[in-house]
């Protein structure tokens, strides 16, 4: 019965051949729109490290003036994404949580030992040791640096993949020197393969980006009078900035800072503790607006910082819209065709077939435009997010010797395996979509209609 | 009314040439009824649609009502069957989506007639068919005969000089027939001319003439019901 | 013209033409919402910079020596770039203008104002010599140019740069405007927040747009302090302006010496600025063509389905059209009667569009801070599809009108 119903489909679909690529071709061009942006869209909506939802959580506090916001925010409720100096040692001090990160991003020139390899300049950051345990950094070799380490500061640092090949050639390279800005540093550590996407842990400047080349030990800052490379925004009229050390000093806030909790039972009392924090701080004259600590998991920290992006939203939207447009088009064309056969379709009932009969064969011919549509949207798909690739980071592809970066602009035009399901679900929706007024209106009609004259 | 002169009509396809009229003369006289008769095949609709100005000739000559018709463009060849003749057909060929109303003003408006005297002359036929009450349904909704009433309602409305109906009881029942050759005579004692195109003997016989018609020529005449006493009999040609 | 009896013939047959008329609603809504985003996005990337970025170009250097003097090398390179004989002028920079990079703070003419809630006007800050004017193309229109010993030597790191200020600034007209609305900014101070430090205003510039932003940002961006400072190393970061046609040249030439001329250092980076204009652009300029290309198969998709459909109705209509010109319809009528039907259908579809459009835009405008649709963009949109409905309905059309009324009388 099937088979025959699928002969008799496609038969019908080569009888007007135009007609029937013409109703393909709609909805194969709809579902490729609309499976681009939402695989561009899923490559940007994921969470790099759902099992720490509970535990891992980024902290920021308000300091900011009792200025009316100026409009440059959409939420200006936020309180600042990161924090001044005095209050991120402040929370150090405490012990609730398992591990405390307190880091900024800097850079410096690697004056690499080999051979004929010029100095080139590399992103730094400069953090405290917890950071590795906290985010889960997978080492290739050797382990991060000490508390001991952190305060020293102990001259040692972690590289990264990348850096390890081109400055070692990728060999176990712990306990070798390396040269930053004229200093020595021995390797402590290399880290694999990791690239969190996006970048949770500093979104500001860049929410995708690879990670830095070089970690070393917090610190650092005050050793070297290292300046962050990241943002940096004094919050309050009374502070003034004078020199490097001022900047410690006032209220100016360019550090990230995260805490991971044995329990998640301890983020209540951490939060007591922050909030009690502050509430001192303002009775000395700082933190003039209400209580604004918010202790945010990566999930609600990634929502704030809308990683997905208006962009990427308005785009899904259009394809969607035009998909819909594209099973409008079908849909008439689909009925158009349907009742102009409908004189076939009640010679069939007169001899026999049922309404079922008729509705069940038309809507296999509906299913086969709405698979084959699907097929050759899929393929669409792929290769329009191949010309993606090549058109829109042929720049970045060119230009950068490290495969990381490359790998970064792949995962962003790549389907994984739950897009493809969806274009597969979505493919036989519009098909269904596209085909079912058509098939009832077509088994409505009494048979008797169009054996009479005309 | 009608003059036709040697007319020849031939279809050509790649691989076939059909002489469908050949050298064919005809004369049917003001308000006359006459029957056109043949096979199928002979060529007998393919005259009715060469005297409808359906379709063009390729020799001949044809004057219609006086004027020579015989090389007019597509636009002048409309008008003519727009003012001049009424159809009717077997098939009734009624427009499905319009209503009995709509369908019979169909041909009004082709002529730039004002609405008010559209409605008059509507509204007339309807009454000579006896359709008055259904001018609101549409087709499908109606018996065959009762399109077939409304056809010759939109067939007459326009007040033309001849009718040309092709098979007009061929998709109908005896009752019915009988009643749409009533309605035709009417037409026809009221000073139209009808030409008719039908393989039924016996509705040939209503008519004044019948011509048989074979293989695109005229084969026979006869005179059934002559009107007036000079009639002359044709010979074949 | 039977309008009647073709509505109700329409009617009678809803259907599909309620099909289409829904496609063009979409197609209306979105070719209109999308246009104008696209113009927006046009706009923000074509505004003047009020810079001279085709004959520009930028070098950084970087250094791994310990005892590496910034001071005496900035001296150095200065010297050397500007005696070059392919170069207008050269300076040394803080920030790249027409990057992502800036750094801005608060200005008022009086400290009251700056005290005051939101009193100060932000602005953003570049450092340069008394080249820098002549280097970015910027014209000056009120006062002077930089006093040679008014250029404050590099610090001993950007904070101590900026918490030492300089006397006299320059700034852009529309700063001047801002602080001085009465006029003559020329020789009136000027207080800046944060470091809490006044100078002179001692020249105004024309026009200088730090950086590509959307509209409601211009103010921001195109006010603009250049204050005499050389910055801190030991990073080095120059803009240079070619003479016209000579840049390419002179890159090629600076790729091979420039780096050389001081011990232990190296260029870090070197790039024209229209390549780097360009790379700040690409964002918007790619969305915006994403955009144009999505509305252009929406509109494409519905107009394929009016002409596919209105194909398909003259092939099912073959009979009723041949009645039509049998009963004495000239093929102008069997034409104007496709026509009209299909600017009946396509109107409806666009009064819908129109209310579409309008919600979308009143939605777009409040979810991403967007300027409300302009009206005369429904107009061309209505236009637009009237055209584009006739195009596509036309073929089919022709071919309805070009049915013999022999048609009439042949069996099925």
């Amino acid at each position: 019965m099937l088979k025959h119903d699928l002969r008799m489909a496609l038969r019908s679909l080569r009888r007007n051949p135009f007609l029937s690529a013409l109703m393909i071709g709609a909805l194969a061009v709809g579902i490729t729109a609309s499976m681009i942006a939402i695989t561009l869209y899923h490559a940007r909506s994921g969470h790099p490290i759902s099992w720490k939802d509970d535990t891992l959580f980024a902290v920021t506090l308000d300091p900011r003036d009792d200025d009316p916001d100026q409009g440059f925010s959409r939420h200006p409720e936020y309180p600042p994404w990161q924090l001044t100096y005095r209050d991120a040692r402040a929370l150090y001090a405490s012990d609730i949580p398992m591990r405390s990160v307190m880091m900024f991003k800097a850079s410096q020139i690697v004056t690499p030992d080999r051979e004929g390899v010029k100095p080139f300049g590399v992103n730094i950051r400069v953090t405290t040791t917890d950071f590795f345990r906290a985010f889960d950094v997978p080492f290739q070799f050797g382990s991060g640096w000490s508390r001991a380490d952190d305060d020293a500061p102990g001259a040692v640092v972690v590289l990264s993949k990348f850096l390890n090949e081109k400055l070692f050639g990728g060999a176990n390279s712990v306990g070798r020197e390396v040269t930053l800005s004229g200093h020595s540093y021995r390797v402590m550590g290399v880290i694999g393969a990791w690239m969190p996407r996006p970048k949770y842990y500093d979104p500001n400047n860049a929410t995708f980006d690879i990670p830095e080349d070089v970690f070393m030990p917090f610190g650092w800052m005050q050793a070297l009078k290292l300046s962050t490379s990241g943002n940096t925004n004094c919050v309050s009229k009374r502070s003034k900035v004078t020199s490097f050390e001022s900047l410690l000093a006032e209220d100016c806030v360019w550090l990230q800072y995260w805490v991971e909790f044995r329990r998640p039972t301890d983020r209540e009392r951490y939060q007591i503790f922050v909030d009690n924090y502050t509430n001192d701080a303002r009775t000395q004259g700082r933190f003039p607006r209400k209580n604004n600590n918010r202790i945010v998991n990566v999930t609600t920290w990634l929502q704030m910082w809308d990683v997905v992006g208006d962009e990427s939203r308005m785009q899904v939207v259009l394809g969607l819209v035009f998909l819909g447009v594209c099973i409008l088009n079908t849909l008439g064309l689909m009925l158009a065709k349907f009742l102009s056969a409908a004189p076939v379709a009640g010679l069939r009932r007169a001899l026999g077939a049922s309404r079922m009969d008729i509705i069940r064969q038309h809507l296999i011919e509906v299913m086969v435009v709405g698979i084959l549509g699907g097929a050759a949207g899929l393929l669409l798909t792929l290769g329009g997010l191949a010309v993606l690739k090549g058109w829109l980071y042929s720049d970045i592809l060119a230009g950068s010797d490290n495969p990381d970066r490359v790998a970064l602009v792949q995962a962003f035009v790549h389907m994984d395996v739950s897009v493809i399901l969806l274009a597969i679900g979505l493919s036989l929706l519009t098909g269904v979509l596209a085909g079912l007024y058509p098939a009832y209106r077509i088994g409505r009609l009494a048979p008797a209609t169009f054996l009479k004259t005309q | 009314m009608i003059d036709m002169q040697a007319v020849s009509k031939i279809f050509r396809t790649d691989l076939v040439e059909t002489q469908a009229l050949r050298s064919l003369t005809l004369k049917v006289a003001t308000g006359e009824f006459v029957a056109i008769t043949g096979h199928s095949g002979s060529g007998k609709t393919t005259l009715l649609n060469v005297a409808g100005l359906l379709e063009e000739f390729d020799a001949g000559s044809y004057t219609l009502d006086g004027q020579d018709v015989t090389r007019l463009n597509d636009d002048e060849r409309s008008r003519i069957r727009n003012e001049k003749i009424g159809f009717i057909f077997q098939g009734f060929n009624l427009i499905p989506d319009l209503n009995i109303y709509d369908n019979v003003e169909e041909p009004l408006h082709y002529r730039g007639m004002p609405a008010q005297e559209r409605r008059q002359r509507i509204m007339r036929s309807l009454e000579r068919v006896g359709l008055s009450t259904r001018m609101g349904h549409i087709p499908s909704q109606l018996s065959g005969g009762q399109q077939q009433r409304a056809a010759i309602a939109r067939a007459i409305s326009g007040d033309p000089r001849v009718i040309l109906a092709d098979e007009p009881t061929g998709n109908l029942d005896t009752t019915m027939s009988i009643q749409i050759m009533d309605l035709l005579q009417e037409v026809n004692a009221a000073g139209t001319t009808i030409v008719m195109v039908t393989h039924n003997p016996e509705l040939a016989q209503r008519a004044h003439r019948q011509i048989h018609v074979v293989d695109g020529q005229i084969a026979q005449i006869h005179e059934f019901n002559p009107r007036t006493a000079s009639q002359s009999t044709a010979a074949a040609l | 013209m039977e309008i009647r009896a073709l509505l109700s013939a329409l009617w009678r047959n809803k259907t599909g033409p309620l099909l289409v008329s829904a496609q063009v609603a979409i197609t209306l809504a979105v070719l209109v919402n999308v246009a104008y985003i696209v113009q927006l996005r046009i706009e923000q990337v074509s505004k003047p910079t009020g810079m001279d970025l085709d004959n520009m170009f930028w070098i950084a250097t970087g250094t791994s020596s310990r005892d590496y003097n910034h001071a005496t090398a900035v001296k150095a390179d200065l010297s050397y770039l500007n005696s070059l004989p392919g170069v207008v002028a050269a300076s040394t920079i803080n920030n790249l203008p027409q990057t992502g990079a800036i750094i801005g703070l608060p200005f008022a003419s009086n400290l009251e104002t700056l005290q005051r809630p939101n009193g100060g006007t932000g602005a953003l800050i570049y450092f340069g010599t008394d080249k820098l004017l002549n280097t970015l193309g910027l014209r000056l229109i009120a006062g002077r140019n930089f006093d040679l010993d008014a250029i404050k030597p590099p610090a001993a790191d950007f904070e101590a740069s900026l918490g030492d200020w300089a006397q006299e600034v320059i700034i852009t007209r529309k700063m001047a405007e801002k602080l001085f609305p009465d006029g003559n900014a020329i020789g009136k101070p000027i207080y800046v927040g944060l470091i809490n430090k006044s100078s002179t205003i001692v020249g105004i510039v024309d026009h200088m747009q730090a950086a590509p932003a959307p509209t409601r940002y211009d103010d921001f961006v195109t006010q603009v302090v250049i204050a005499p400072i050389i910055p801190s190393g030991p990073n080095g970061l120059y803009v240079v302006r070619a003479k016209p046609g000579q840049r390419a040249a002179v890159m090629k030439q600076l790729e091979k010496n420039f780096a050389d001329l001081q011990p232990g250092r190296f260029i870090s980076r070197m790039q024209d600025y229209t390549r780097t204009a360009a790379e700040t652009r690409q964002g918007t300029r790619t969305s915006a063509i994403i955009l144009a290309v999505v509305a252009l198969f929406v509109l494409a998709v519905t107009v394929v389905g009016i002409s596919g459909l209105a194909a398909f109705n003259v092939t099912t209509r073959t009979k009723q059209l041949g009645i039509r010109r049998a009963i004495g319809a000239r093929k102008f009528h069997i034409l104007r009667y496709f026509l009209v039907e299909n600017w009946i259908i396509t109107t409806c579809g666009a009064v819908l569009g129109c209310m579409l459009a309008l919600g979308a835009g009143i939605k777009l405008s409040t979810l991403y801070e967007m300027p409300r649709l302009p009206l005369y963009y429904l107009v061309g949109g209505v236009l637009l599809l009237w055209i584009v409905g006739l195009l596509a309905v036309l073929v089919p059309a022709r071919r309805a009108a070009s049915i013999s009324p022999a048609v009439a009388t042949r069996s099925v």
